[in-house]
């Protein structure tokens, strides 16, 4: 009875998830010729510093990304977590709901605040304070900015789920007991908040070394990522073996990061 | 509290939340615009540009396709999910977490490499530009929200409230229709809603196995905006949107967002 | 000889390798009768309601009521009503509605279930609320909502789990009597589980006290009380002070007290005697008990209404309960305490 239900969920899994992942593996294992199983590609993307300028581009910008989202995560996350206003509910909606709209509405949002033309570009040539406009889109600084805005809500969420557990007698406490604000701050938040801060890391991280979208509308053909190069191997060039190799990569590259993270939650978990 | 004085403290948290929420108040300015190029700020207010989309047959199709695609998706997944989180929520069987782990694993996969391979097991099948391929990939990472709300509607069940429907004459599948499904209602609605928009927003698969025949409307978006950036696709923009804040209020209403999009940490 | 209404025989309940939830329990039950399976949590009583019920599958044993075998009977076909601690009732679906659920599975025709549905919301004085909705009734008009639900259907046997638990005191004691009154106009035959003993006591026709999945004692109220069967049951329901001791030809001597004199008469050997509380008193001046022991006030707890002292004794401590009159004692007195020969209970020894 059990398996009968389950069945339908396993099979649409079976079909659109698993095995895509396993003939993903497969066709990266192809040769370029002929049938059978070759590692050849691998060993043509990992011995070429094409690809791990590549991957050193995706990591760097997925770090930036990463930090710069949750630099301005935590004040939202802290005041999410402590505010008693009784708009709480509609500002926690507000904080998230972004991610429910489509990613491409979002960049081209963007291109048309950043643009030379656009939104931030005519208020400072207007206020006088430039005289020909800022190189903010189509370039690596306007991918930056787009992708942090656009992946700032999960690191909302990650550090708001942190913040679950801190309570107004946590801080109550600690000022009677003597511990000025910044005392409380960083003996009390910050030790509660962090893994939460850790998770939003991680999560904003993986989620921008993936990214396709973003790059490719807003880096205006200068911004090289994983994302984009497997965009233009399976669509453009057609080299399905090279695709599914970069693919596997960046599967691989996911897994290790988030089995990093799993020691490290635990190793903080356990400590005082 | 940091040592920053509360106005201060305000105005950052309003700052980042403008920051948050800038491109979509930007695209909804722009769509009211009358020049065709990107500029800002817009040179007129007019309806002009929503005239011209809904009467573009072009983005009537994508539209008309997303929505019936993310209805096709919602149902399949609500028909897949639902059997599942039945199963799922009765712990103490052999396997349970393995399969617990196996139905939120897409969740894990990001959807670039999920594209990837779609597009190689299509292709060789013939199914490469159909929406039978984007429907199959969708309802696949649409599952684990689907399980997710429904598992948390089950959860909040009452067991007893089964049982006594059961010691006084109702078969179990009785039971599971008359008491179970009713009860479960606002996880059912939330998961169906869920999934209906991630397929209703999902670019990047559709950008994969798409080519002559699949369009949907962010793809539309997506390929009108790589070369030309006119106010008109504001317009669209702008009910793709509209179109998700309703959808969104109604999972508001019913079972609350936070709770609904928070990833699994690992 | 008739057989039983219901007679459970031998039921074993058991989870992987853990000891048996349901050792070996078996009882009978006639008709229009009210049995209390009365025990502290985990010891098994729920577990044999759930399995009458047919929600727990037993190990082993076996279940007969009204002359059939039950186990063979999937839950919904057991013609069973069952009261749970939660109420249980249906928040989509308005009381007249949650009342009528087990007429509406049984195909009763729409305008005979209104008629039987309002004479059993009637009964249990909720005749107005038909209309309403789950949420607007109090914690007891839910529970009587329940009620009406199970008898509504003319059950062979109504089941109640820990019914009263939900509800605040006051309300209790009202509702408990109120299930009794019920239970007796409609002759139903009925089981209830609780913890509490001064509900099985109020209540049950027979009581059954459990202890670790195994039935210790089954009885009425008063042998249960008056006649413990064992330590536990003595202890369970009552309580009071235990005194060890050796008997020999008929005389028990318990050490510290001496010779204690009483109706009953104690086997050879080790023996356990009962003192309850209520049955042990200060002496007062002149007066002279059968039996009398001289020991030094510990503690006294008042209550308004009560006092219960705890009186050392040699290696004994004696508890006192008596209704708050004159002076109270205090703790460092010296106290007398007497008793009568009818006033000493001897529990029986375990037999292996």
């Amino acid at each position: 009875m059990r398996l009968a239900l389950l069945l339908p969920g396993l099979a649409f899994l079976a079909v659109g998830f698993v095995l895509p992942l396993l003939w993903l593996l497969r066709i990266s294992l192809a040769p370029q010729t002929g049938d059978g199983l070759e590692a050849q590609t691998y060993a043509a993307v990992l011995g070429d510093p094409f690809y791990w300028r590549l991957a050193g581009n995706t990591l760097l910008l997925g770090a930036i990304v990463a930090v710069i989202a949750v630099l301005l995560a935590v004040p939202v996350g802290l005041f999410l977590a402590r505010t008693t206003s009784r708009w709480r509910g509609v500002l926690v909606s507000l904080a998230i709901a972004p991610l429910l709209t489509s990613t491409v509405v979002r960049t081209y949002g963007w291109m048309v605040i950043l643009s030379d033309r656009g939104l931030v570009n005519v208020t400072l040539r207007a206020a006088g304070l430039i005289a020909r406009p800022l190189p903010l889109a189509n370039n690596l600084t306007g991918s930056v900015i787009a992708m942090v805005e656009i992946l700032m809500p999960y690191a909302i969420l990650s550090v708001l789920s942190g913040l679950g557990r801190l309570q107004p007698a946590h801080e109550e406490a600690a000022a009677l007991h003597g511990a000025n604000r910044l005392r409380v701050f960083t003996r009390v938040i910050l030790p509660l908040a962090l893994p939460g801060i850790l998770t939003a890391l991680l999560l904003v991280f993986v989620l921008a070394i993936s990214s396709f979208i973003t790059p490719r509308l807003m880096g205006g053909g200068r911004v090289f990522v994983f994302g984009t190069e497997i965009y233009n191997e399976a669509t453009v060039t057609l080299n399905w073996p090279l695709a599914a190799t970069l693919a596997m990569l960046l599967l691989a590259a996911f897994a290790i990061v988030i089995t990093l993270y799993g020691r490290l939650a635990a190793h903080l978990s356990n400590a005082p | 509290m940091t040592s920053l004085p509360r106005a201060a403290w305000r105005i950052l948290i309003a700052g980042i939340y403008l920051f948050l929420l800038a491109p979509l108040l930007v695209v909804l300015v722009m769509s009211f615009d009358t020049k065709p190029y990107l500029a800002f700020p817009p040179a007129g207010v007019s309806l002009a540009s929503y005239a011209a989309v809904l009467a573009n047959a072009d983005f009537a199709q994508a539209a008309g396709a997303s929505v019936l695609v993310g209805a096709v998706v919602a149902l399949l997944a609500l028909g897949v999910g639902v059997p599942a989180s039945l199963v799922l929520t009765r712990p103490g069987w052999r396997g349970h977490a393995a399969t617990s782990g196996l139905f939120l694993s897409p969740l894990l996969v990001p959807h670039i490499v999920l594209a990837v391979g779609i597009l190689l097991v299509l292709a060789p099948i013939g199914l490469l530009d159909s929406y039978s391929g984007l429907i199959l990939a969708h309802v696949a990472i649409t599952i684990p929200y689907v399980i997710r709300t429904v598992s948390l509607s089950l959860g909040g069940i009452d067991r007893a409230c089964e049982e006594a429907a059961r010691v006084h004459g109702a078969s179990a599948f009785t039971t599971f229709a008359r008491v179970t499904l009713p009860l479960a209602a606002p996880g059912l609605i939330a998961g169906g809603a869920i999934a209906f928009l991630v397929s209703f927003d999902e670019a990047v698969i559709a950008l994969f196995i798409a080519n002559s025949h699949v369009n949907t409307l962010p793809l539309a978006i997506f390929r009108y905006i790589e070369f030309r950036t006119d106010p008109q696709i504001a317009a669209l923009s702008v009910l793709l949107i509209l179109g998700s804040v309703l959808v969104m209020l109604a999972i508001e209403r019913v079972l609350g967002l936070r709770r609904v999009l928070e990833r699994p940490a690992k | 000889m008739t057989d039983p209404y219901v007679a459970a025989r031998d039921l074993v309940k058991r989870y992987g390798t853990l000891p048996p939830a349901v050792d070996h329990a078996s009882f009978t039950l006639e008709r229009g009768e009210m049995l209390a399976l009365l025990g502290p949590s985990g010891c098994g009583k729920t577990t044999i309601l759930r399995m009458i019920a047919g929600l727990v599958t037993p190990t082993s044993g076996s279940i007969r009521v009204a002359g059939q075998d039950v186990s063979a009977l999937p839950v919904h076909r057991r013609n069973m009503g069952m009261v749970f601690q939660s109420y249980a009732l249906l928040p989509h679906l308005s009381v007249a509605d949650n009342v009528g659920f087990g007429l509406a599975m049984r195909g009763i025709p729409r305008a005979e279930r209104r008629r039987r549905v309002q004479a059993a919301l009637d009964l249990v004085k909720l005749g107005d609320k038909g209309g309403r909705r789950i949420t607007q009734l109090s914690g007891g008009q839910q529970q009587r909502a329940a009620i009406a639900r199970s008898l509504v259907i003319e059950p062979s046997l109504l089941l109640l789990d820990e019914p009263l638990s939900n509800l605040d005191a006051t309300l209790r004691d009202e509702l408990r009597g109120e299930i009794r009154d019920l239970q007796r106009r409609t002759g139903t035959t009925a089981i209830f589980v609780t913890h509490d003993q001064s509900e099985a006591l109020a209540a049950a026709d027979r009581i059954a006290v459990m202890s670790a999945g195994r039935i210790e004692q089954i009885g009425a109220p008063t042998d249960i009380f008056e006649r413990p069967a064992t330590r536990f049951v003595a202890g369970f329901i009552g309580g009071g002070t235990f005194l060890d001791g050796v008997a020999h030809e008929g005389i028990a001597e318990i050490p510290g007290i001496g010779p204690i004199r009483m109706t009953a008469v104690p086997p050879d050997g080790a023996v356990t005697l009962l003192l309850r509380p209520h049955r042990v008193e200060f002496v007062a001046p002149g007066a002279m008990p059968a039996n009398v022991a001289d020991g030094i006030v510990e503690s006294v707890v008042y209550t308004g209404e009560r006092v219960s002292t705890q009186v050392r004794v040699g290696e004994h401590r004696v508890t006192v309960n008596g209704f708050a009159r004159g002076q109270q004692k205090l703790p460092g007195d010296a106290a007398r305490l007497g008793w009568g020969e009818d006033d000493v209970v001897v529990i029986p020894r375990p037999t292996a």
